[in-house]
């Protein structure tokens, strides 16, 4: 299977590597941004070629390069050889989670497609897909944190989904589909009781704060808000929230407890998550983040609408995982609360499952209508492996031993899950 | 002392660090600035580095091997502390990470403490040494680089635990349900504050100081900057809390003030570029003399930041009650007491997203390099009897009259000086 690398080296530097397999993108300065094989990609290791990883694969490239001019695409590129290349390896993981965040939902659509008996190897799949992801979360260095204190986080982030459901509950898009609204108010009945279950163990562990209250979340979006006049920019300064100017108004994270203080404004949700606006902001240029305001700006209420999906099941994995971490640390420690932290990750899972077969997310488009989730299941777990064997060669070739060493475990872990998929018995028609 | 090693942030502490060398960093997994994903990043241990700093700056003479920490925080946490320096009566504080997201105020602190202890020769040849010396002999400088241990904890945790843009500490409240008519700061009428009831986890340390105002609330642009509103508690808490020097944290640094009767301190935040001074000292000519000193130290033009520090009153940046920068002034008056709030600028952090923990690394070095010696400054400065009578200007040289003669050069020896 064919993945292109993007790096970036001086034009002599590729030179002098002798005739290597590679397309070209972009000349720039005295350098050239092209797409490489992995095998291309091994050899200029090999070669001590001295490059600079850009993106991890060509569709990063064309996503970050997307409708921006040739002027705008090398200011795009020149900002990563700075801010994101020296520093490449140490986004891997962010990248892994996202590609394995894909390789799950195609686990939980196959899984959905199939007969019993192959679901429940599916079913064992998606939880492997729960290890991954927790390995990449590194959960393993919650050694440093305290049960109770897990727990307390377990809590606080369960109040925080109930509040994003309960606001979710009574946005505009639920009301186009009111079996969506039934099911908020199902999962947020199931969750009360969670976080009932979660307080009652932290009171048990010595932990009183939650004994009679449950604990109190903001939820921030990232806001267009219009017009920007000066008292609206200078109370943002003076929040230290980070914001762009855009059409007339700013963008900023705001608290959604107090979107009342803009009345007489115009108010739009750009992202469900404001966190994810920083994120944004710090990796790209000023024309980057234009384009990308422009299209959430102008996007229809259906791509708002799984936006806002797409950021609850984030949130409900998160929880899982969490809890998960929680049951593993509980069971080293003989604790009493395994049984209960099994049951809540049994109904977590479901949950998740159900809200990602209901509305397919972090599924690419042509992959929302198949039939054969399986076929796109393996060619995702196949693609991820590939990812880590690159990724392997690329540490070492850094002296990142300990970071080498992870993805490695992860490649293995990886092509058992490949072995695991390849086994399953034909698909019924 | 450290081999040449690059500019790492510190973490509390990690166990992995125990079976690591001296100085060793360790590759740890945060949240990623959205929350939703890992950044590995590595790291050195707060704890380890101070401990290795403390036994080799004993061995030197010039540090307290008996204090390791001024106190422990609301989740038991110590507060670590490095006590540098001979002199018995003229004393600073340095102290850091009020705020827990601001990763690079830890860093100053620990890194002029590492300075001084690293450069520190009891036979100097050099006027720099010769200078080093003098500080250490005559000054006793107390560093406090971590005051929110448990708010830093929480920042560097791996996700999804793991909140990189929490500010309070982690001190939990539950409450019942109440009102509040709060107290305006400067009077007008009160606020009134209704609350649901809730366990309200994250306490503003540097607005719950016992100043005189605390629980005064305070405002800029019709947006709440010191709160007694527990809703205003979390992740960008302004919270100041059930009562003032109410939290762990500033009753260890409160209780340390009272006791060593500081001659001045230091306060160190992020970000914005400001170097701020308590209004309660804008007309004192001393205060201002150093303070101004000490801007001037930062912005040379040697340190090759094109952007300068912009020197201010507190309430000029916003205002607030029940910050250490008051409270300092209030409880040691006519002393320097300034608050450095750290790279980058608004416009830098909104252009590349670099607002708090996500100033890169690569900023660490030049934001200690362009402060090192204005922190210098403010300890050669601390030397200065202070008294009324040095408090007027002189008409002759507009410079702070009598006694305070000898401050003109307190900081000006400090001019261009590197590491």
């Amino acid at each position: 299977m064919l993945i292109e690398r993007i790096i970036y080296l001086t034009m002599s530097a590729l030179a002098a590597m002798g005739p290597i397999p590679h397309a070209e993108l972009l000349r720039q300065g005295t350098g050239i941004v092209i797409a490489v094989s992995d095998e291309a990609l091994k050899v200029l290791i090999s070669r001590q070629a001295p490059f600079s990883l850009l993106y991890f694969s060509k569709d990063d490239y064309v996503e970050a390069t997307r409708g921006l001019s040739k002027k705008e695409i090398e200011e795009a590129v020149d900002l990563r050889i700075r801010k994101w290349a020296p520093t490449s390896l140490n986004h891997a993981s962010a990248w892994l989670y996202s590609a394995e965040l894909h390789c799950f939902a195609l686990t939980v659509l196959a899984k959905n497609q199939e007969t019993p008996s192959t679901q429940y190897i599916l079913g064992s799949h998606g939880y492997a897909a729960l290890d991954f992801l927790g390995t990449l979360n590194a959960s393993d260095q919650y050694a440093d944190v305290s049960l109770v204190d897990m727990f307390e986080s377990a809590l606080e982030k369960e109040v925080g989904l109930i509040e994003e459901l309960t606001d979710a509950r009574s946005a505009d898009f639920v009301k186009l589909d009111s079996s969506e609204s039934m099911d908020f108010e199902r999962e947020i009945k199931q969750r009360h009781t969670f976080a009932k279950g979660l307080a009652a163990t932290l009171t048990r562990l010595g932990n009183e704060n939650y004994r009679d209250t449950l604990p109190h979340t903001n939820i921030y979006r990232a806001v267009w808000m219009a017009p920007a006049d000066t008292a609206l920019i200078g109370r943002l300064k003076s929040q230290f929230e980070p914001y762009v100017e855009y059409d007339g108004g700013v963008v900023s994270r705001y608290n959604l407890r107090r979107l009342s203080e803009l009345s007489g404004k115009k108010v739009s949700i750009l992202y469900a998550n404001g966190d994810e606006f920083l994120e944004n902001i710090s990796n790209t240029t000023s024309a980057q983040i234009r384009r990308d305001l422009g299209v959430r700006k102008s996007r229809s209420v259906d791509s708002s609408t799984q936006e806002r999906r797409e950021h609850l099941s984030m949130l409900r994995l998160g929880l899982l995982l969490l809890k998960q971490a929680l049951r593993n640390r509980a069971a080293t420690e003989s604790h009493g609360e395994v049984g209960g932290l099994n049951s809540q990750i049994q109904k977590e899972m479901t949950l998740l499952e159900n809200a990602l077969v209901s509305h397919r997310v972090w599924l690419h488009v042509s992959e929302t209508a198949t039939k054969d989730s399986r076929s796109e299941l393996l060619r995702c777990e196949q693609t991820l492996l590939q990812d880590l064997s690159i990724l392997v060669a690329l540490a070492r070739n850094q002296g990142r031993i300990s970071l080498g060493g992870l993805f490695q475990k992860l490649a293995f872990a990886k092509a058992t899950d490949i072995k695991r998929i390849e086994s399953l018995p034909p698909t019924v028609q | 002392m450290p081999p040449p090693r690059p500019f790492r942030y510190h973490v509390y502490h990690r166990d992995a660090f125990n079976a690591l060398p001296n100085w060793a960093s360790h590759t740890i997994t945060v949240a990623g600035l959205s929350g939703s994903g890992p950044e590995t990043k590595d790291v050195y241990s707060l704890k380890k580095d101070m401990d290795q700093l403390r036994v080799e700056g004993a061995a030197k003479g010039i540090v307290d091997a008996g204090v390791v920490d001024v106190g422990t925080s609301a989740r038991g946490r110590k507060l670590w502390a490095l006590k540098v320096g001979l002199g018995t009566s003229h004393k600073v504080l340095f102290t850091g990470c009020h705020h827990a997201r601001e990763w690079i105020s830890v860093e100053i602190p620990y890194l002029v403490a590492e300075y001084l202890i690293e450069k520190y020769t009891a036979t100097p040849t050099t006027e720099k040494e010769k200078r080093i010396k003098h500080l250490l002999h005559n000054r006793q400088i107390w560093f406090v680089p971590m005051v929110n241990p448990d708010g830093h904890v929480h920042t560097m945790t791996a996700p999804p635990i793991g909140k990189r843009g929490w500010r309070p500490n982690r001190k939990a409240y539950p409450l019942s349900a109440g009102t509040i008519a709060a107290p305006r700061f400067g009077g007008g009428a009160p606020r009134p504050i209704s609350y649901p009831a809730g366990t309200y986890t994250g306490v503003d340390i540097n607005r719950n100081y016992a100043t005189p105002t605390w629980g005064q609330e305070t405002f800029k642009l019709g947006s709440v900057k010191t709160s007694r509103d527990p809703q205003d508690s979390g992740e960008n808490s302004i919270w100041c809390g059930r009562s003032g020097s109410g939290e762990a944290e500033s009753q260890a640094i409160d209780a340390l003030i009272a006791a060593q009767n500081f001659r001045a301190s230091i306060t160190y935040h992020s970000f914005s570029q400001l170097l701020l001074y308590p209004d309660a000292a804008s007309a004192d000519a001393y205060v201002q003399w150093v303070g101004s000193g000490m801007r001037d130290l930062i912005n040379d033009p040697a340190h090759g930041n094109p952007d300068p520090y912009t020197y201010q009153s507190g309430s000029a940046l916003y205002p607030t009650t029940g910050d250490l920068m008051d409270f300092s002034y209030n409880r040691m008056p006519a002393r320097p007491t300034f608050t450095p709030e750290l790279r980058p600028t608004e416009a830098i952090a909104t252009a590349n997203g670099w607002a708090f923990s996500g100033l890169p690394e690569s900023e660490i070095g030049p934001c200690f390099r362009e402060h090192l010696g204005a922190a210098l400054a403010l300890i050669n400065c601390a030397g200065h009897n202070a008294s009324t009578m040095n408090r007027g200007v002189s008409a002759a040289t507009a410079m702070p009259a009598s006694k305070c003669q000898i401050v003109r050069h307190c900081w000006e020896v400090f001019r261009a000086w590197t590491p």
